[in-house]
């Protein structure tokens, strides 16, 4: 097995375990699973979508609640 | 809903969907390492290595998917192949032998059967005969290919991506020849298909060593 596959198993593991940030990295990393699985990019760009909504409602909750 | 609570919301409508397919692909990939074990079985077997304990082991570990209807079409073919590589070097005369090959016969009653066994163990009588067996082969391996596909309720153009992509990385012809029948389908009902025709030849290029003549 390559490295990346490697990459590819601790990043949905990090998904199962909710650590986001850490799945995010990980799946840069495994970019070469990624760019020849249609369903690995969904997880990865969902995955890079959520960290964006955390990080909204971390930054400024106060221009959230608006 | 205030823009917070969407957001909450968004956030653990995301936080739920990506747990739960991040365990359906672990299971996935999980099911095609067993079969990629079961596929070393078998070639340690075509060379006359003893597999029993190894092979008894596999059945073991994998009975319960089997049981409970988790292995897809596609598993249980790839599946039937190697137990069918499998159960022709077996020795029935041996007691251990005997029962693998009854444990292999159950799984073939299950699904798991060599669906291109026939096709691959007919002689040649000709070498158009034998051009003509890859071909099926190529058209067996195909239609396996657009069997997953339809299972994962992929379109014709994501399935002619992904395809293109596979042909690109991988060394089996079957992504190449099914990708340009796919362009070729595209191209008799209309559709424009210059850029992956243009994907095919450079992909062809690299692989086959033919040249680009336009």
């Amino acid at each position: 097995m390559v490295d990346t596959d490697k990459y590819t198993l601790m990043a949905l593991d990090a998904l199962a375990r909710k650590d986001i940030r850490e799945a995010s990295d990980l799946f840069k990393l495994a970019e070469k699973d990624i760019a020849r699985s249609p369903e690995l990019r969904i997880l990865a760009e969902i995955t890079d979508l959520l960290l964006a909504v955390k990080a909204e409602l971390t930054a400024a909750p106060e221009k959230a609640a608006h | 809903m205030t823009r917070q609570e969407t957001l909450h919301k968004l956030e653990a409508v995301l936080e739920s969907f990506l747990e739960r397919a991040a365990t359906l692909e672990m299971t996935q990939v999980a099911q095609s390492r067993n079969i990629q074990m079961l596929g070393d079985i078998a070639r340690d077997s075509l060379r006359g290595r003893h597999i029993n304990n190894r092979l008894g082991d596999w059945f073991a570990h994998n009975q319960e998917s089997l049981e409970q209807g988790r292995l897809t079409s596609r598993h249980l073919s790839a599946i039937g192949n190697f137990l069918g590589d499998i159960k022709t070097g077996l020795d029935n005369a041996d007691p251990e032998s005997a029962r693998l090959a009854e444990e292999i016969d159950h799984w073939a009653a299950k699904g798991a059967k060599p669906v291109r066994k026939i096709v691959l163990r007919r002689a040649p009588e000709s070498p158009e005969a034998d051009l003509g067996v890859r071909f099926d082969k190529l058209f067996e391996d195909g239609k396996a290919q657009m069997e997953y596909y339809r299972e994962k309720k992929m379109h014709l153009l994501t399935m002619l991506d992904d395809l293109l992509k596979s042909a690109e990385a991988k060394s089996d012809l079957m992504y190449l020849h099914l990708a340009a029948s796919i362009i070729y389908f595209l191209k008799i009902t209309g559709y424009k298909i210059d850029p992956y025709v243009k994907r095919l030849k450079t992909i062809e290029k690299a692989r086959l060593g033919t040249k680009d003549d336009g």
